[in-house]
């Protein structure tokens, strides 16, 4: 008996079905049947589910989705009205009810269910959002308007719903109604500034809403609310209108700190915007405004003043060059850009800036703005006067005035320049050592370790160089921002120096040394040297590279007939596309010879129509062309 | 002997000039400005011979420098073509399903449009600006004053024909543009003399099949199709809803409609009411219910016809592609049930009831409806940027609307019997 009770214990124990429960297994039946497509079994299924459970939410959504879909409404209704019975409350339910009765054209007793809603739960914003969001489905801008209307008064509210109506206008591109419930919005709920803002340059997208943003705004600005003011100017600033809009800023005051500082901002967007004279104008009416602007206000204006200074001083007259070396490469920056682009009055510009970084020395010796002057002064007089020493001068008072992590790093490799400058290499690089093993990491390349390749190069230890680059390189992913700088250099050393013979050896060095006199700013040295090593060595591999740096420098320097011959002779070589294309240039920008311009970038996309230089120089052609006709 | 000579003589001075081919298949960098570069050679009075199915439908041209030269500037691929390689060319033409047809003149463009900036764009517009063909533009004052004559080819594009405003009611009848659209059209019908907005469109549309029917070319896209077609079956009948016209449908419109006026399209039902966006059951799938697999799955097969012997709808089939991908619009396709009998089917979606382009003859003219609002834009909506065709330069939808274009040119070579 004991063995026949164990039996049957073991028996049950090890036959157990393992059961799904029935009710889950069915709709998710239904539902993969209703991804499939099979509409009907799906239905079936959902309505059994539903008449078992009458308070099954999930099976009432499915089953109402797919009426609504498939357009038998009156299923729809009847089926939202027996859930109503069950689920007095679901509020939701209420809407959809009228929803779906006005899609199936009752419209009055849609209109019934909806007033009835209206009047027993109108009693808070959320009632009357979701009414109009049902309203607006179904396109019914006058219900809306009339819906709105009433919440506004029952509720006391006078800006209920702005937003949502204004969002609502806007996409039907009715912008008149939309701007109006933007201003009512930002009159009751001046915080949210900005989304009124943002609207409100999203429309003016359209030039045809200019003059409509502009007659609403200026209608407004009586309300005596400097918020509309504040949305007038920029709306100016916007559409470029930037009298206007410091006109308006004007009429606003400038008064409080926080004047202060939207005046300041005013004067860094006009900079930003090249409107240099404008943000000189806007710094100075700010530092002459008020006697008790507060020193981190000073020191911020004085910086912005001098910076738009430089912007304005080193405004790049060569900004559509087609032709460059190695651009945006590290390792070949142009000073000598920098130097030569000046406009007349530059010298004005250049005493105005310097004096704005003594005032700020002066008045604020002590600030977080010392650093930021210092450094700049050491700019000024390392890249345009040439004051090497003084500039140092200026970094390491930079370097003292507790400058924040980037500005720091910088004003390192900046003290590095200077004697680099000077052409001492030994301290240049032994101040570059110090810093070196501190930054080195593994993941990314850091200026300092590029700043060591580039001094080893300089120096003319080319196999060391390589060395580094090829230890750096394995190290690095490409999307490093240094990564193709170093992949350039490297097959410049490969091509011209480790696979090159004697010959090409010597050239090479020497087309360093002539880098080397570039970064001490020694331009007629530099050209003196590539002009040396093309007529020298004329077989040598890396003459094509040469020629090209020398015709461009020679270009910057105006020396252009010697520059043009270069170009000529450059047609030879495996650069011949930018020999032909800085003929182009300097026809184009230099004679002012469009036709012969014309002429060379035809002759480039005529003979190298896969070059790099084929699309920018075919803009070119068709630019100039259009300037003819005109 | 000496006749023989000459003859010798003639072809050999003949052959020995080359010819520039500009390749129609994936070789080609920019398809669109190809047609450009085809109708600015017509301009200079110098014909071209269009290789149907040769290479994607090649250009073959007299080589002249300044052409070489412009295909350069404009970034078209081209290729110098030497006597020898000529001949296989011609040869490759005669054995295969391919033809020649001489381009000769290029055609004088008109597109329909009204004066103001419309919130949409039009795909013939973009694709002439594009491809640098010049065109005028004329609206319905225009026509009236029979200027419709002056031109070859005239396009309509996303316009309704039917005076109901585009169907923008439900959506937009209150923004500025549509309520400024209204007056203007209403303002128009009176100066022309017309009580409402459908008579004079439907009067509009009587004048361009009288353009047709003189042997004018007419393209439309998009709503122009349906709607065009719909206006001319409306002839003494008012289909507009009062909210568009203050007067109410006549009753029972439907089996008031005379299809025998229509070019493409027979026994559709309208669709009056204002608050569908559907004009009537051509358009496939409707716009107010527009079910579709998507821009990754649509696509629609162009038809390939006998060069030789149907060089018309060869022409305007011509493509790199044979598998386009599908577009929607206002007018997306037209249903297959809806189509006359006689019309030529270009290109349809094989799934489902969608025909996507069509042409047909009326009188001495025809004319070609392709669905859609814009080949590289798949669902374009009201507001929406232009597409920047510089980044669909080998477009095989764009390249349909321009074969239509060049087709007003051709003369068919005559064969050698």
């Amino acid at each position: 008996m004991n063995k026949i009770f164990l039996l049957l214990i073991a028996g049950t124990l090890f036959s157990q079905i393992n059961v799904t429960p029935q009710k889950m297994n069915n709709f998710q039946d239904a539902f993969f049947m209703e991804r499939k497509g099979e509409i009907e079994d799906a239905k079936i299924i959902y309505e059994k589910l539903i008449k078992k459970n009458p308070k099954d939410r999930q099976a009432y959504q499915r089953l109402k989705d797919i009426f609504k879909r498939t357009e038998e409404l009156p299923k729809a209704i009847k089926l939202i009205e027996d859930w109503i019975v069950i689920h007095p409350n679901d509020l939701q339910a209420h809407i959809e009810l009228g929803e779906i009765l006005y899609l199936n054209n009752n419209k009055i007793k849609a209109d019934q269910i909806w007033s009835k809603f209206e009047n027993t739960y109108g009693k808070n914003q959320s009632i009357y959002r979701m009414l109009l969001h049902t309203y607006s489905r179904l396109s019914l801008t006058e219900k809306m308007k009339e819906l709105v209307d009433r919440g506004r008064r029952k509720l006391n509210k006078n800006d209920l719903l702005s937003l949502d109506l204004a969002n609502y206008y806007y996409s039907r591109q009715t912008y008149d109604l939309s701007l109006n419930e933007l201003l009512l919005y930002i009159k009751y709920n001046p915080a949210n500034e900005k989304i009124v803002m943002n609207k409100i340059l999203l429309i003016s997208d359209d030039p045809q809403n200019h003059l409509l943003i502009e007659k609403k705004l200026v209608a407004n600005l009586n309300e005596n609310n400097f918020r509309i003011h504040k949305l007038l100017a920029g709306y100016y600033f916007k559409t470029e209108q930037y009298k206007d809009a410091i006109n308006t800023h004007r009429s606003i005051g400038i008064e409080n700190n926080s004047d202060f500082k939207r005046w300041l901002n005013l004067a860094e967007n006009l900079r930003k915007e090249s409107q240099y004279e404008l943000s000189i104008n806007t710094y100075q009416e700010l530092l002459n405004s008020n006697t008790n602007l507060s020193s981190s206000i000073v020191g911020d204006a004085l910086l912005g003043l001098g910076e738009t200074y430089e912007a304005q001083l080193l405004e790049n007259n060569f900004q559509n060059k087609l032709v460059s070396f190695y651009p945006d490469n590290i390792f070949f920056v142009d000073y000598i850009l920098v130097f030569n682009e000046f406009k007349k009055d530059s010298l004005k510009s250049i005493e105005s800036t310097f004096n704005l970084y003594q005032r700020i020395l002066k008045e604020l010796p002590a600030s977080t703005f010392s650093a930021k002057a210092h450094y700049r002064l050491g700019e000024l007089q390392l890249k345009v006067m040439h004051d090497f020493k003084g500039a140092r001068r200026s970094y390491l008072s930079a370097l003292k005035s507790r400058p924040n992590n980037d500005l720091r790093n910088n004003i390192i490799l900046k003290i590095g320049d200077t004697y680099l400058a000077e052409g001492n290499l030994i301290n240049a690089r032994k101040h570059n050592e110090k810093y070196y093993e501190e930054f080195l990491s593994n993941n990314n390349i850091d200026p300092f370790t590029m700043k060591n390749i580039h001094l080893t190069f300089l120096s003319g230890d080319i196999d060391t160089t390589k060395v580094l680059i090829d230890s750096v390189i394995t190290k690095t992913s490409p999307s490093d921002k240094y990564f193709n700088d170093l992949m350039e250099l490297q097959g410049i050393i490969a091509q011209h120096f480790s696979f090159g013979d004697k010959e090409d050896k010597e050239a090479f060095l020497l087309y360093v040394k002539a880098e080397k006199y570039l970064q001490e700013f020694k331009f007629i040295e530099v050209i003196e040297t590539l002009s040396f090593v093309r007529e020298n060595y004329p077989n040598s591999s890396i003459i094509p590279i040469v020629m090209l740096r020398e015709c461009l420098l020679r270009m910057i320097i105006d020396d252009t007939s010697i520059s043009l011959s270069i170009a000529k002779s450059l047609q030879q070589t495996s650069l011949a596309p930018e020999g032909i294309t800085a003929q182009g240039e300097i026809y184009e920008k230099i004679y002012k010879d469009t036709d012969k311009a014309i002429e060379m970038y035809n002759l480039l996309l005529e003979e190298f129509p896969m070059s790099m230089l084929a699309e920018p120089v075919r803009i070119r052609i068709r630019q100039l062309s259009g300037v003819k006709k005109s | 002997m000496k006749q023989f000579i000459y003859f010798f003589l003639i072809v050999q001075f003949l052959l020995g000039a080359d010819k520039l081919l500009i390749p129609m298949d994936k070789i080609q960098k920019d398809h669109l400005k190809a047609y450009g570069i085809a109708f600015w050679t017509l301009e200079k009075n110098i014909n071209i011979e269009w290789l149907l199915n040769y290479r994607g439908g090649s250009f073959l041209i007299d080589y002249y420098s300044p052409i070489a030269q412009e295909c350069r500037i404009r970034g078209v691929t081209f290729q110098r073509i030497s006597a020898n390689d000529l001949i296989d060319i011609y040869s490759e033409v005669e054995k295969n399903n391919m033809d020649i047809v001489l381009l000769e003149k290029a055609p004088k463009i008109a597109i329909y449009t009204p004066e103001n900036k419309q919130p949409w764009d039009d795909a013939v517009t973009l694709a002439l600006t594009y491809a640098e063909v010049p065109y005028k533009t004329l609206w319905d004052r225009e026509v009236f004053e029979g200027e419709l004559q002056k031109y070859d080819w005239l396009h309509l594009h996303h316009e309704d024909f039917t005076g109901q405003y585009g169907k923008f009611y439900r959506n937009y009848h209150t923004a500025q543009w549509y309520i400024e659209q209204q007056k203007q059209y209403e303002s128009i019908a009176k100066e022309l003399g017309y009580l409402t907005v459908h008579e004079q469109k439907k009067a509009l549309t009587q004048l361009i099949r009288t353009f047709v029917g003189n042997g004018g070319f007419l393209f439309a896209m998009c709503s122009a199709t349906d709607t065009y077609d719909i206006a001319l079956a409306e002839e003494g009948v008012d289909a507009a809803h009062h909210v568009f016209d203050g007067t109410p449908i006549t009753p029972n419109v439907n089996s008031k409609l005379n299809y025998k006026n229509t070019f493409a399209f027979t026994n559709f039902s309208l669709m009056t009411d204002p608050m569908i966006y559907e004009f009537s059951d051509i358009d496939f799938p409707p716009s107010h219910n527009p079910i579709t697999r998507g821009a990754e799955a649509d696509y629609f097969t162009l038809f390939e016809f006998s060069a030789k012997y149907d060089p018309v709808p060869t022409m305007l089939t011509q493509n790199h592609a044979s598998v386009i991908k599908g577009f929607m619009g206002q007018t997306t396709g037209f249903n297959r049930d809806k189509i006359k009998k006689h019309v030529v089917i270009m290109g349809e979606d094989p799934a489902s009831p969608q025909v996507k382009y069509l042409h047909g003859n009326y009188g001495q003219g025809t004319y070609t409806f392709l669905g859609g609002h814009d080949p590289e834009d798949y669902q374009h909506f009201v507001g929406d940027p232009p597409t920047d065709l510089s980044l669909h330069r080998n477009s095989p939808g764009y390249r349909l609307i321009l074969n239509n274009i060049l087709f007003p040119a051709a003369r068919k070579k005559e064969r050698k019997t």
